[in-house]
């Protein structure tokens, strides 16, 4: 399998998610991987409860920052380029999003679940079509997990709340994912190997077979302190930036 | 509501053309309107054998089965004639699950016995969707279960619909006016109007300010909306919108999630267009929400040009 980074930076991308879902948020977020680095340059959490609008979604605020970096830029013709970044996120993006990383200049989306209801890149729609390149799956039954977590919090504040035990977190069961509406045979081939295709391509099965490989700790630690982290990351990898192009100069 | 002829608006039902110059642009789902019904409601039959107890029966399934999901599809009759034998559906196999119960409920509650009636192990395939035309609803009447033909759904929709033309004139004036000064990159202008607060906002593309390529005008006045958003309101809801070029996916989509109402748009944009040039997106089935679409085909109002590949 040649996947190694991908999951990495998945887990911090969930750590994210994890860190929505603990201040009120959908448990939906991004992070924006710099390739020819191999780091990150931008984040983003949905925010449509606090913004009361419903389409500040994760990958918009990730866009804006980026934005925002490459005007700031000392040297512009060093800047950051929207072709050179991977776009990491929880659930598979919406249609809007989709489009708005389309019309940006991504080349590259990951993520972990798809979206029934919206998804942009198979499950509604392929809006990446021949424009950039969509990997689905990685931590998936994660993904699952914290989205369920999320809604059987919301239960919580519904006027009547059930008993707890009616409503117990489900673990083990997990939807089969259709690999084929948002990557090709071959293209899954290369990504996860012979043997993996054929053990899950066509029976819709997760990469992660046995519960025991389900990281665990993303869903239950807490990750207060990760947007201070990405920020000092941020800034470090801009520091090295700036002195590696001053040194040359 | 008013019935269709008492109706003071002028409406071309056929062409789905409303005071001859808005057209009325069709979503995903309502393509699909095939000449083949696209989902089935698969329900037990009972042949009733003792033809005194037909309205027994009917007040049986009407009365003593709940939530029967045949209530919903009234164009749907009860009742049909094959052979001589009469045939009726008293509600779905996912209403009730098993011919077992089905037969305990028609025996508690009609007295029904085995020379009355009997319960058919073949069961009738219910299309769930209308038919377009009549021509094609005494065609599936034929091969799945008759219909009654009630007039396409979609002339009741257009005849429910408001049009204040007075407003929608004045406003498709202004952006089409705005449109043919501004000096944007894409000069497409877009008014979000809420009869029912009072409320107007006019945006304008912003990608040459901001450098943000992203800063539609449609996606600038949902951002207004959501910053002046009273308390008790909810996100873009009883909003129509007016726009000079027809959107983007991404815009589209906005205006899903965003709740508005209907929207109106003057030009089309072939390349990216999402609602009549691509993708129809004012209407997919599986998404939460949906809006009605006009274009406006009159020769009064025009919007600037822009690139047809570009995203407006």
């Amino acid at each position: 399998m040649k996947i190694g980074y991908e999951l990495k930076h998945m887990e911090t991308a969930l750590k994210l998610a994890k860190y929505a879902l603990d201040h009120g948020e959908t448990p939906v977020a991004c992070i924006f991987v710099h390739e020819p680095t191999n780091s990150v340059v931008a984040f983003g959490m949905n925010d449509t409860n606090k913004s009361r609008s419903g389409t500040s979604h994760a990958e918009f605020m990730g866009i804006a920052q980026i934005l925002e970096l490459q005007k700031k830029d000392e040297f512009p013709e060093h800047a950051i380029r929207f072709e050179d970044i991977t776009l990491y996120v929880t659930v598979e993006p919406c249609i809007m999003c989709a489009s708005a990383v389309q019309q940006i200049g991504i080349k590259k989306v990951i993520f972990g679940c798809g979206n029934d209801r919206f998804g942009g890149n198979g499950s509604v729609l392929s809006i990446q079509q021949d424009s950039y390149v969509v990997l689905p799956g990685i931590l998936r039954k994660e993904a699952v997990l914290m989205l369920r977590n999320f809604y059987v919090m919301e239960n919580d504040h519904a006027p009547e709340p059930r008993t707890k035990t009616n409503r117990k977190l489900d673990l083990q069961e997990f939807p089969p994912i259709p690999w084929k509406n948002y990557i090709s045979e071959i293209d899954f081939k290369d990504t996860f190997g012979e043997t993996a295709y054929r053990e899950k391509y066509n029976s819709l099965e997760d990469l992660i077979s046995d519960e025991k490989d389900i990281k665990w700790d993303l869903l239950e630690g807490r990750y207060d302190d990760i947007l201070e982290i990405l920020d000092s990351q941020i800034t470090q990898k801009f520091t090295y930036k700036k002195q590696c192009i001053v040194k040359k100069a | 509501m008013v019935k269709k002829i008492h109706n003071p608006v002028k409406i071309d039902y056929v062409n789905c053309l409303v005071e001859d110059c808005l057209q009325q642009i069709k979503g995903a789902d309502s393509m699909t309107t095939s000449a083949q019904p696209h989902e089935f409601l698969s329900c037990w039959v009972i042949e009733i054998k003792n033809k005194a107890l037909v309205q027994k029966f009917v007040r049986f399934a009407k009365e003593n089965i709940p939530s029967n999901e045949l209530d919903g599809l009234q164009n749907v009759k009860k009742i049909k004639v094959e052979n001589g034998a009469l045939k009726f559906i008293p509600c779905s196999t996912d209403t009730i699950q098993t011919k077992e119960k089905l037969q305990e409920l028609i025996a508690e509650h009609t007295k029904a016995d085995a020379n009355d009636y009997l319960l058919l192990d073949q069961l009738a395939l219910i299309p769930k969707t209308s038919p377009p035309t009549k021509e094609i609803a005494l065609e599936w009447g034929k091969s799945y279960w008759p219909l009654t033909w009630r007039g396409n759904p979609n002339d009741q929709v257009l005849n429910d619909m408001e049009y204040d033309m007075v407003k929608i004139n004045k406003y498709l004036k202004e952006i089409s006016e705005l449109s043919a000064t501004c000096k944007n990159t894409v000069p497409s202008v877009t008014i979000f109007s809420n009869s029912r607060q009072n409320k107007l906002y006019v945006a304008y593309d912003e990608r040459d300010t901001t450098g943000n390529p992203l800063d539609h005008s449609v996606m600038c006045g949902i951002k207004q909306v959501a910053e002046n958003l009273p308390k008790d309101g909810y996100l873009c809801l009883d909003y129509e919108v007016f726009t000079t070029h027809e959107p983007c996916a991404m815009c589209c989509m906005a205006l899903v999630h965003s709740r508005i109402s209907r929207l109106f748009y003057i030009q089309d944009v072939k390349h990216t267009g999402s609602l009549k040039s691509n993708y129809h997106m004012h209407g997919i089935k599986s998404l939460n929400s949906k809006y009605h679409v006009f274009q406006y085909v009159g020769d009064k109002y025009h919007a600037a040009a822009v690139e047809q590949s570009a995203f407006v």
